[in-house]
């Protein structure tokens, strides 16, 4: 009965992994900027999986705001826009990069330092996510 | 006996375009495109200036905001890149002026806190919305304002290209952020020494 009880623990730990192994988090950073003034996330998704995910939204205690966002350039003139959802097709990648996608990161609950580091949760269409550490990097890094 | 000809009077134009004064640049070549540098706005010490406190030195101009997470950090991030591969001499005659088009959250202080991060040689200016008009409007570029949000944070477009002035305040390139970094230090250099 103790053994059927921890295997059931164990199952039911198991099971929020299960959708959200498949997907790796790599070079997650935040450009910084000083003061209340929002920063961009950035990041690499990987799906390891046979199922494409479908990225809809992020959240940390970190900040009190998190939007998926874009940046545009027409004609010379640079401008963002908001982005509803990014597609991880299965056994392809998500790019999260300067100059295009990003997070927005807005109402920053602490002041943060270059070097510091804020864990933010990605959040899928399929009700999965995955926490990623993000690290601080100075405001010009390239 | 055609072909050869032919052959040598384009080797003549190559030798005379490289060597006969005629510089080649690796950005956009604006020379005549644009006019002279001009402009009536505040400083980051909250001084009104014109182009006259500035030239001298080779001047390079982007539109931009505060509150602007991704492309302007990127921009002048880049341009910090580029001083660097500037030898020190060269650098010294070269400055960054960061128009703000968002003077409503863009003070001085905000300026000098926000372009102190890139460098010495980065500069904050803003205005009115009349002498930012004037300036946008005399270089070709917009900018506009996004519906507030309700923590009335609001998105502003703005011109993505810098534009470069040399010595006399005479626009000469227009350097966008897919130009390569060594390029644009090679063509400053240029510049400033031209």
């Amino acid at each position: 009965m103790k053994h059927l009880t921890l295997i059931l623990l164990l199952m039911a730990a198991a099971l929020p992994a299960r959708a959200e192994r498949f997907i790796d988090v790599h070079d997650a950073w935040i450009r910084h900027i000083p003061g209340d003034r929002p920063m961009a996330g950035y990041f690499v998704l990987e799906n390891r999986g046979d199922a494409d995910r479908r990225l809809v939204g992020a959240s940390s205690a970190g900040f009190g705001a998190i939007h998926l966002h874009e940046t545009v350039d027409n004609n010379g003139t640079s401008s963002m826009r908001p982005l509803e959802s990014a597609m991880v097709p299965a056994g392809g990648r998500a790019l999260f990069e300067p100059g295009a996608r990003h997070l927005m990161l807005m109402q920053r609950r602490d002041a943060l330092e270059v070097g510091d580091e804020v864990v933010i949760s990605l959040e899928f269409a399929d009700g999965g996510s995955q926490s990623a550490v993000f690290t601080i990097k100075p405001v010009w890094q390239e | 006996m055609r072909k050869s000809g032919l052959i040598l009077a384009c080797l003549t134009a190559v030798l005379a375009a490289a060597c006969g004064g005629e510089l080649s640049w690796q950005t956009k070549d604006i020379s005549g495109m644009m006019p002279a540098l001009e402009f009536t706005l505040t400083s980051e010490d909250g001084k009104t200036v014109t182009e006259d406190h500035y030239t001298g030195n080779v001047n390079l101009v982007f539109f931009g905001f505060t509150h602007c997470p991704d492309i302007c950090p990127i921009t002048l991030g880049r341009l910090r890149g580029v001083m660097d591969r500037l030898p020190g001499d060269v650098a010294h005659r070269v400055q960054v002026l960061f128009v703000s088009v968002d003077p409503d959250r863009d003070g001085p202080e905000e300026l000098r806190t926000y372009t102190d991060q890139f460098g010495t040689n980065f500069i904050g200016l803003t205005g009115s919305q009349e002498q930012l008009q004037a300036l946008t409007k005399r270089y070709r570029t917009t900018y506009g304002y996004g519906e507030p949000d309700d923590q009335g944070n609001y998105e502003v477009s703005h011109g993505s290209a810098v534009y470069a002035f040399d010595s006399s305040g005479a626009a000469r390139l227009l350097i966008r952020n897919s130009d390569d970094v060594d390029a644009v230090a090679s063509d400053l250099e240029q510049l400033v020494q031209g």
